[in-house]
């Protein structure tokens, strides 16, 4: 009787299973939800570092260094600290709708272009871009959290 | 009936074993032959430094399971041991005694008991800390027989481990740790049964012979610096640690950073003056640290296409009759009762990622 029920409850679940694979197709959206396009433009300032997890913030003057994603696609940098490029030039994302990468390529710099891994995360309603990068010995990580200036 | 008797027997069995002694190291030895052929606790840098460890096992009671010798070593950070060190062993009775066996690297999944949720490195340096060590730049690593085995009721053997450890770039002197245990008890404390055993060698261990200053981790430094290991496009933090040691620096209303850089090309580039620039900061009021960072290539104005190879710095600062007050290498070798060739010798700090 037992097995006779689980047999059951397995055919039901099975049979569950294969209607909700059938009743989904791709082309049907009923929310229609189109993901934005991320803008990634903008004066962005150091306000968070991290060095090998800890928080050194407070330790240097962070605040002025600035990063200049311009809507033509050139990029500056200002004041520049420790950063995965050191010569201005032209920048790039992967998505716009769910950006990733952000590549950067130095003007007067032979040799591929530097590709960084980026964080675009929404804190209390403003994006920060967050960037990870080891500009020194590699067994130094660093955390960079910028936000846009206004 | 005849069960509790079995129950009276095995707990017997058990009380017996919790009196008894199982593992034991007897001896060290850390020594290194020499040019001159004498052997000792020294070596030149970059070469590969052999210990070895002799002791006892003896058990009284057959293992519910098998398990792995642990053998765990406390060392200099900058040897990077989990990557740079082998350790092997030969003896226990269940293995053949002439086998040398060999270990590998205990995974960090794995958690010594009395310490769950720990690697068995916290664990060691949860109870052992930096064992007689003053600067806080060791690591404790730990291996286990890479073949599992019994041990029955009444074994007794003798073992020797044997650690190679390449001994990277840095000259320093360090007090060792060694531990040993095994797998299934871990680092408990019963009565008076050792489960486990550890050494702390008496004498320091140098290793000599490589550029730049040798780092003392037996002794507290004025001088502190975070990372250890870093090049020009890293972020230094460079601290003077005014309470290690008698001086008048502490005394002055500000203490300053001054340096000079090196490059691999040949130039230097020195920062003497006395600015926001290079004024360290006290970040609280409790302690007598002052510190500063820097980023080395922006610090000091490193043009394009050169690379520092070192650093020497010292703190400065002015007492009110406006004399100048240094605290730099020489003043530390001279509170530390050594003798300078010099009485201004700065502090090097070279530019390196070493063995990592």
């Amino acid at each position: 009787m037992k097995y006779k029920l689980k047999a059951c409850v397995l055919a039901g679940l099975v049979g569950l299973m294969a209607a909700s694979c059938d009743s989904y197709k791709d082309s049907d959206n009923p929310d229609k939800i189109v993901e934005a396009d991320k803008d990634l433009s903008g004066v962005w300032q150091l306000t968070e570092v991290k060095r090998n997890g800890i928080d050194i913030s407070e330790h240097y003057d962070f605040g002025r260094f600035k990063l200049h994603l311009d809507k033509n696609g050139r990029y500056m940098l200002e004041n520049r600290l420790p950063f995965p490029v050191t010569e201005d030039g032209a920048w790039q994302i992967d998505d716009p709708a769910h950006p990733f990468m952000i590549t950067f390529t130095e003007d007067d710099v032979t040799g591929d272009p530097t590709k960084v891994e980026i964080s675009f995360p929404n804190v209390h309603g403003e994006r920060q871009l967050g960037i990870k990068h080891s500009p020194g010995c590699g067994s130094n990580t660093y955390q960079y959290v910028f936000v846009k200036t206004n | 009936m005849k069960r509790i008797y079995k129950y009276l027997a095995l707990s017997s069995v058990s009380v017996f074993a919790m009196l008894a002694a199982c593992l034991y190291i007897n001896n060290y030895d850390i020594n290194q032959p020499q040019d001159d052929g004498t052997m000792q606790p020294r070596i030149k840098v970059g070469q590969t430094a052999t210990f070895t460890l002799n002791g006892n096992f003896a058990s009284i009671q057959d293992s519910e399971t098998d398990t792995r010798f642990v053998v765990a070593v406390l060392a200099p950070r900058a040897w990077d041991m989990a990557n740079k060190t082998t350790v092997s062993f030969h003896g226990g009775s269940m293995y053949d005694p002439l086998e040398e066996q060999s270990m590998s690297i205990i995974p960090s999944t794995a958690s010594p008991s009395q310490f769950p949720g720990y690697t068995w490195p916290e664990a060691l340096m949860q109870k052992y800390g930096i064992g007689n060590n003053k600067y806080n730049d060791m690591e404790w690593v730990a291996w286990w027989a890479d073949t599992p085995c019994p041990y029955t009721n009444g074994s007794k053997s003798t073992y020797t481990v044997t650690i190679k450890s390449n001994v990277g770039d840095d000259n320093l002197i360090a007090y060792l740790g060694f531990f040993v245990g095994h797998s299934a008890r871990g680092m408990q404390d019963d009565l008076s049964t050792n489960h486990y055993d550890q050494s702390f060698p008496a004498e320091t261990f140098t290793v000599y012979g490589g550029p730049g200053e040798t780092i003392d981790y037996t002794k507290t430094r004025f001088n502190m610096i975070e990372p250890m290991r870093s090049l020009q496009d890293d972020l230094i933090t460079f601290t003077f640690a005014g309470e290690t040691n008698v001086n008048d620096l502490i005394n002055c209303n500000e203490i300053y950073f001054e340096a000079t850089a090196y490059t691999v090309e040949g130039h230097s580039y020195p920062v003497t003056e006395r600015s926001d620039k290079t004024l360290m900061k006290r970040p609280d009021t409790f302690t007598h640290d002052y510190s500063i960072m820097i980023w080395p290539a922006g610090f000091f104005s490193i043009p394009e296409g050169e690379t520092i190879d070192y650093i020497e710095y010292s703190f400065k600062g002015y007492d009110q009759d406006g004399s100048e007050v240094v605290v730099d290498k020489a003043y530390d070798m001279k509170v530390n009762g050594d003798t300078p060739a010099s009485d201004r010798i700065p502090f090097t700090y070279n530019m390196v990622c070493g063995v990592n």
